[in-house]
């Protein structure tokens, strides 16, 4: 089966809901749509105008990973 | 519960149905956010991220599959290394509460394991020691949880009043 034989068949079991999915995640990608976060604003815009104080690095960790955290698999 | 009883993985588009009966909320309005955007954009969003931002989407689940917590994080490319930002960790209603009894004897929510695993991840992948979030300033509720994890520094949100950021770092060479 050809690539285009093969997407024909996944398109062709999507249901319309699906297929809206599909055609926006294919639109956007190709406008190259900048995401935006739960609250709004575009990714890499959420830094704009930040403190440069919180981006410093102190050196002195504020954040400790216990032993027990799994690993994202 | 033990650590290994919770499996943390990235999300596929399997989980797509699952999530669309994802449940974090009892109706205070930052919840409904979460909650409306786990149920809906959310994981496509990630899904399809540009790889210039390297979102990844995380789903905790129970043995039998389950999904009991949700994470996404995402990189905001301003800087190099570049700042590793949690958009979302969220614990559904039947886990809310649910404790996770780490080897050393105490025990942490299971928000803290995905905020935590979170961070394992960003330091596997050589993000910025400075990391943070976005909270809705009433969110007492992830405001303790953002103190319990060291996401201790609040300067106020550029684009909301309604939101501050919490700020922490990570540590070096773990």
């Amino acid at each position: 089966m050809t690539v285009k034989e093969r997407l024909q068949q996944v398109i062709s079991e999507m249901s319309e809901e699906e297929a809206a999915d599909a055609f926006a995640l294919v639109a956007g990608a190709r406008a190259g749509a900048t995401p935006t976060d739960v609250y709004g604003t575009a990714w890499g815009k959420v830094l704009a105008d930040v403190d440069p104080q919180a981006l410093a690095v102190t050196g002195n960790p504020t954040i400790a990973i216990p032993d027990g955290i799994p690993d994202v698999r | 519960m033990k650590p290994d009883e919770v499996l943390i993985r990235a999300l596929t588009a399997d989980d797509l149905p699952a999530l669309a009966a994802f449940r974090c909320s009892t109706g205070a309005p930052w919840e409904e956010v979460v909650e409306e955007q786990i149920r809906g954009p959310l994981p496509r969003r990630y899904l399809a991220s540009p790889p210039r931002f390297d979102g990844r989407m995380l789903i905790g689940t129970d043995p039998g599959g389950t999904a009991l917590i949700v994470g996404a994080h995402h990189i905001e490319p301003t800087l190099e290394p570049d700042i590793g930002y949690t958009e979302v960790v969220a614990v559904s209603l039947q886990a809310r509460g649910s404790l996770v009894q780490l080897s050393e004897g105490r025990e942490i929510s299971l928000g803290e394991l995905m905020l935590l695993a979170i961070f394992k991840q960003m330091l596997s992948l050589g993000r910025h020691p400075r990391t943070f979030v976005r909270v809705d300033r009433r969110n007492q509720r992830s405001l303790a949880l953002c103190d319990r994890v060291g996401l201790t520094e609040e300067p106020p949100d550029a684009h909301s009043d309604l939101l501050v950021q919490r700020w922490g770092e990570l540590p070096r060479g773990t």
